[in-house]
């Protein structure tokens, strides 16, 4: 049963007119989407990439022939639109204008930070070749964003805790109580300020370190194992079960390092830079630093 | 009832346990104190003349906590490690490192604990690392062994931790 004939009786000739249009217009729309689907083909991702790849080479090639004066007309129009756009954003809205140029000078800065510290990793290990500008990282993906920023950690470092006894707090967690740990890569920044600070001095590879309570001899592990690795670290407890307990952490660790001298994994001088335990130039020493004297009597009563 | 005194006089044997303190800073380049217990002695052992050779000092302190503390000859341009690489130590709480630069860095550039260590005495040392500083001292001068990328051993070092 067709509406438009029924319609016919009920409605006036301006509305039948509007509802013809419409049905025209619905077919017209048809017509196109078939158009469109008989004239581009779909594609595989094969073919989709080589595309792509002939587009890129194409503007490759657009960018090559491009004159030096239109590439600087080009760019002072970009800027020009840029700062055009900003300036009708902070007329219309200057909160939002605020926190977007927060945004961007925040993001500056760590590029600005993170290139510092891969020169400096460079400088220590020319052999790894980490990339020091930002369009050259790799992205990884954190809960759906791709980041590139990233501190190059090695994995002698990332696997540290395989070799190390925990510590269980009270309610038998590890980690989250009152043992808790610095993490390995917030030392690692740490030493790449160091470093940095210190003006990039390749001496600063020798330091001698002193950890005022090192729990489990994590920093003086980590100090020991990247960027100070030449130097001598000292870890010192109060707590005599600590310092046992470090002990046996480190006898674990330079057994590793021992063994793998044996192997032969650092003959190559390219590889095993980085991927291998050494045995660490660590000692660890109760005392504190204050000195206290305690007093235990004996009472016995008769 | 003496003979009960003389007694319990006896069996009171008060042991005195004194813990090596720290004397001072002077045989480390740097110092990590984050969460220090004792800041003030800390100060104390940081502002000693023998403790010039440390160049750097790692605290959880702003500057102002610092100099509350008494800390003196630190220079108020900190690194500062972001709270947003976790920087676990209190329980949950992540909480920023301040790296501090002292201020006779400049002076004493070329003095690297390293490059001091032949010349080290026993009497320079701070109490409770003598021991670890003069075996440190024998193994490093005597049994050195090099690996093929430039890695020093101290064999004697080595040998006392696989223990």
């Amino acid at each position: 049963m067709n509406p438009f004939k029924v319609a016919e009786e009920i409605l006036s000739e301006e509305a039948i007119n509007e509802l013809q249009n419409i049905e025209q217009q619905m077919k017209n729309g048809d017509e196109k989407r078939a158009r469109a689907k008989e004239t581009v083909p779909y594609l595989n991702s094969a073919e989709k990439k080589k595309k792509k790849a002939e587009n890129d080479m194409r503007c490759k090639m657009y960018r090559k022939t491009k004159s030096e004066e239109k590439k600087a007309a080009d760019r002072a129009n970009d800027r020009a639109r840029k700062a055009k756009r900003k300036a009708e954003l902070k007329n219309s809205n200057p909160e939002e204008h605020r926190r977007k140029m927060d945004e961007a000078n925040h993001r500056k800065l760590l590029n600005r930070v993170y290139n510092k510290f891969s020169k400096a990793h460079n400088l220590a290990y020319p052999s790894d070749n980490v990339p020091d500008k930002q369009h050259d990282k790799p992205t990884y993906k954190v809960g759906g964003t791709f980041q590139r920023n990233q501190i190059y950690v090695p994995p002698r470092i990332t696997n540290l805790r395989q070799h190390l006894h925990d510590i269980l707090d009270a309610s038998g967690k590890d980690n989250e109580g009152h043992f808790a740990e610095v993490t390995q890569s917030s030392l690692i920044y740490m030493e790449l300020g160091v470093f940095c600070l210190l003006s990039r001095d390749v001496r600063c590879r020798k330091l001698y370190t002193l950890d005022l309570g090192p729990g489990m001899l994590m920093p003086s592990l980590v100090f020991s194992q990247y960027l100070f690795e030449h130097g001598f670290h000292v870890g010192i407890d109060s707590q005599q079960n600590r310092v046992t307990l470090s002990k046996q952490n480190l006898r674990n660790y330079s057994l590793k390092g021992k063994a793998n001298i044996q192997n032969g994994l650092f003959e190559d001088k390219t590889k095993g830079e980085l991927t291998n335990v050494l045995p660490p130039r660590v000692d660890c020493v109760p005392g504190d630093s204050v000195s206290v004297c305690v007093f235990v009597c004996l009472c016995q009563c008769y | 009832m003496l003979l009960i005194f003389l007694q319990h006089l006896v069996s009171l044997t008060p042991i005195t346990i004194v813990q090596g303190d720290i004397e001072h800073f002077g045989n480390f380049d740097m110092v990590h104190a984050v969460h220090a217990v004792n800041g003030d002695e800390v100060a104390n052992i940081w502002n000693k003349d023998k403790s010039k050779n440390c160049k750097i000092i790692v605290t959880s302190w702003d500057y102002k906590e610092m100099k509350s503390h008494g800390f003196k000859r630190v220079k108020n341009d900190a690194v500062i490690v972001h709270p947003q690489f976790p920087r676990v130590t209190d329980g949950s709480k992540c909480h920023p490192a301040y790296i501090y630069r002292s201020t006779d860095y400049r002076k004493d550039r070329a003095k690297y604990m390293s490059e001091l260590l032949p010349e080290l005495t026993v009497d320079d040392i701070s109490k409770p690392f003598k021991k670890v500083f003069t075996m440190f001292k024998e193994g490093e001068v005597a049994e050195k062994t090099t690996l093929s990328n430039g890695y020093p051993i101290n064999d004697a070092l080595l040998e006392r931790n696989c223990m």
